[in-house]
């Protein structure tokens, strides 16, 4: 009998029916709608955001690359506790898309594992970033019932861990080969992270975790300086998100003359479409109208120094049990 | 802009806002609530069905005419239980409460989110020191139009997680009893809608409303996300740790609001 680690994230849409809609239209291409309707709720006073949002899935073929990338980190997890002698049974369930949260606990639970250590896939944290996960993760344990594994703990936050901060230098370096050290001082280095409601925001370390995330990461590089900003904030909403923005960080690095700016999305850990849009598309464009050259570095994705603190939180967690 | 035109528009802007579609209301059955899910969203919620009576009688003060007094006079009345066996909102919200597992004495102690003790010191500041019409703004399409929609998802969810339609009779009456009271509004909104002026601040009235709901939906689910786990999971830590020492109580909170009432100077020798 293993140990299971449950490896939680946000999901995103990939080609065949979820099974969250009782009656489905199972049409070619409904997933992105299916999967942004899910998120907002399928409620008309939304219809115009779920299609704007939907939108920018169909700009890159209607999925998202989200669980295929976070299932390459679960393997490379995987493949580094086996290699520590700490052998796992690793399943990964999404919030917002299939294999859901549920399916994974079901797949720890055919492998005969009696007990599951739970990885959130956010390094921030927020009541919508690490509390709503554990509860999903809870629901779907009652819901299957005697035969899923105990939740017996959870992998504790890692937003400053050297391991973090090193992949998230190195992935920097990694688009910058070649520049001078000139330039590569006088560019401007932003970090993003996804926008929260004010109210959620006002009651979590949410925002100061990701600003000192962003800290060590440029102390790491030497930069001399830095900023933080927040993306993906939908348009639709009256109420204060997390700020500045991504687009206000562009302008203002246009203000101050500055003529490259180099752009990591710290508070996630996959390219996938937020990354992908939001940023690619969106802050680009303003960049190259501004006139800035505009580099982004990736995610950290399956960096080995990621993927080996991760599996150091991991053993923690299983020595507390 | 005509009247009629300006309220058909400002009824679309109402209907499509983020505050009334909010994902907390929306996801009711994509993420079903529990009986305990709902604990915490009405321990949230309450504040507000007993303030709003408040909003109504510091609008009459500052109602220009009698003919608008009389159409608030009419909710009010209705608000105060005229139509349902003489027990007011918040006596019909506390029956849903102690279908949800509160006792009574322990509605008043309980902590707050910023953005609940937020929605009824912002609308108490619209119907005090705004100009009336913004007032109208807020408690007609802000409150009245938007009810019955949010309403709906809300509905949707009690009756999934098993509540008894005598629990829930709240939310089924307020429901009708605010189709009837939208009308009212409309009907009075309609007299005053003729000019600009007044059309801009019967909608910024209105979206400061609905902007102060859709903070009060993210408090809300804040709080259910936060509770539920820490209830589901106790060896885990929220995120949300610590942020309760700020919060306030229905006590702490009514105990700092102070209300303005300027006197009539008295014109003759009593």
């Amino acid at each position: 009998m293993t140990d299971g680690l449950l490896i939680l994230g946000f999901g995103g849409p990939t080609p065949g029916c979820c099974g969250r809609r009782a009656v489905c239209p199972k049409t070619p291409g409904c997933e992105a709608e299916c999967f942004v309707a899910g998120i907002l709720g399928d409620n008309p006073a939304r219809a115009a955001r779920i299609a704007e949002v939907t939108e920018h899935y169909q700009h890159f073929g209607g999925f998202s690359p989200y669980n295929q990338l976070t299932g390459l980190q679960a393997e490379a997890l995987r493949v580094e506790l086996t290699r520590r002698g700490k052998t796992m049974t690793v399943a990964c369930g999404y919030r917002h898309w299939a294999p859901w949260s549920i399916d994974a606990i079901r797949e720890l639970s055919q492998a005969g594992c009696s007990r599951a250590v739970i990885l959130i896939m956010a390094p921030h944290q927020s009541s919508v970033s690490w509390d709503w996960y554990l509860k999903h993760a809870a629901e779907a344990a009652e819901k299957i019932g005697s035969t899923a594994p105990a939740l017996v703990g959870v992998v504790q936050p890692w937003w400053k861990e050297a391991g973090f901060i090193t992949a998230t230098a190195e992935v920097i370096r990694s688009v910058t080969v070649g520049w001078s050290a000139e330039r590569f001082a006088a560019a401007e280095l932003v970090f993003t992270a996804h926008a929260i409601p004010q109210p959620v925001e006002s009651t979590s370390p949410y925002r100061q975790q990701f600003a000192e995330t962003a800290a060590l990461a440029a102390a790491a590089l030497g930069h001399p300086e830095h900023s933080i900003a927040f993306q993906s904030q939908p348009s639709d909403s009256r109420v204060a998100w997390s700020s500045p923005t991504i687009e206000h960080a562009v302008e203002d690095a246009h203000r101050r003359g500055k003529r490259d700016i180099i752009v990591q999305a710290a508070g996630f850990l996959v390219d996938h479409t937020e990354v992908l849009y939001d940023l690619d598309v969106e802050a680009k464009e303003l960049a190259d109208k501004l006139g800035i050259t505009f580099t982004r570095a990736p995610c950290v994705h399956d960096h080995p120094a990621f993927i080996s603190m991760l599996a150091d939180r991991v053993q923690q967690a299983l020595a507390k049990l | 802009m005509d009247a009629i035109a300006f309220l058909r528009d400002l009824h679309d802007e109402v209907a499509n806002h983020a505050g009334i579609g909010h994902s907390l209301l929306g996801r009711m059955e994509i993420d079903p609530k529990r009986r305990d899910d709902f604990k915490i969203f009405c321990g949230q919620h309450y504040p507000l069905v007993g303030t709003f009576t408040r909003y109504l009688e510091l609008l009459l003060l500052s109602a220009p005419s009698s003919e608008a007094k009389i159409w608030l006079a009419k909710v009010l009345v209705d608000e105060y239980g005229e139509r349902s066996e003489g027990q007011d909102h918040a006596a019909h919200y506390r029956i849903f409460m102690r279908a949800c597992g509160w006792q009574d004495d322990q509605l008043s102690t309980i902590r707050l989110h910023p953005a609940v003790t937020g929605f009824i010191a912002e609308h108490l500041r619209i119907c005090m020191e705004e100009p009336f019409l913004v007032g109208l703004g807020a408690v007609g399409p802000g409150h009245e139009w938007a009810i019955p929609t949010m309403f709906h998802n809300i509905l949707r969810g009690l009756r999934q997680a098993g509540f008894a339609e005598t629990e829930i009779e709240y939310f089924t009456l307020h429901t009708l009893q605010d189709v009837d009271h939208a009308a009212w509004l409309e009907e009075a909104l309609a007299r005053y809608a003729t000019t600009a002026e007044a059309q801009e601040q019967i909608r910024r009235g209105c979206l400061m409303s609905l902007a102060a709901r859709e903070r009060l939906w993210w408090g809300i689910a804040d709080k259910i996300n936060a509770g539920r786990m820490s209830a589901r999971m106790p060896w885990a830590v929220s995120a949300t740790v610590g942020s309760e020492q700020e919060e306030l109580t229905l006590i702490e909170f009514r105990a700092g609001i102070h209300f303005r009432c300027e006197i009539p100077a008295i014109t003759r020798s009593v």
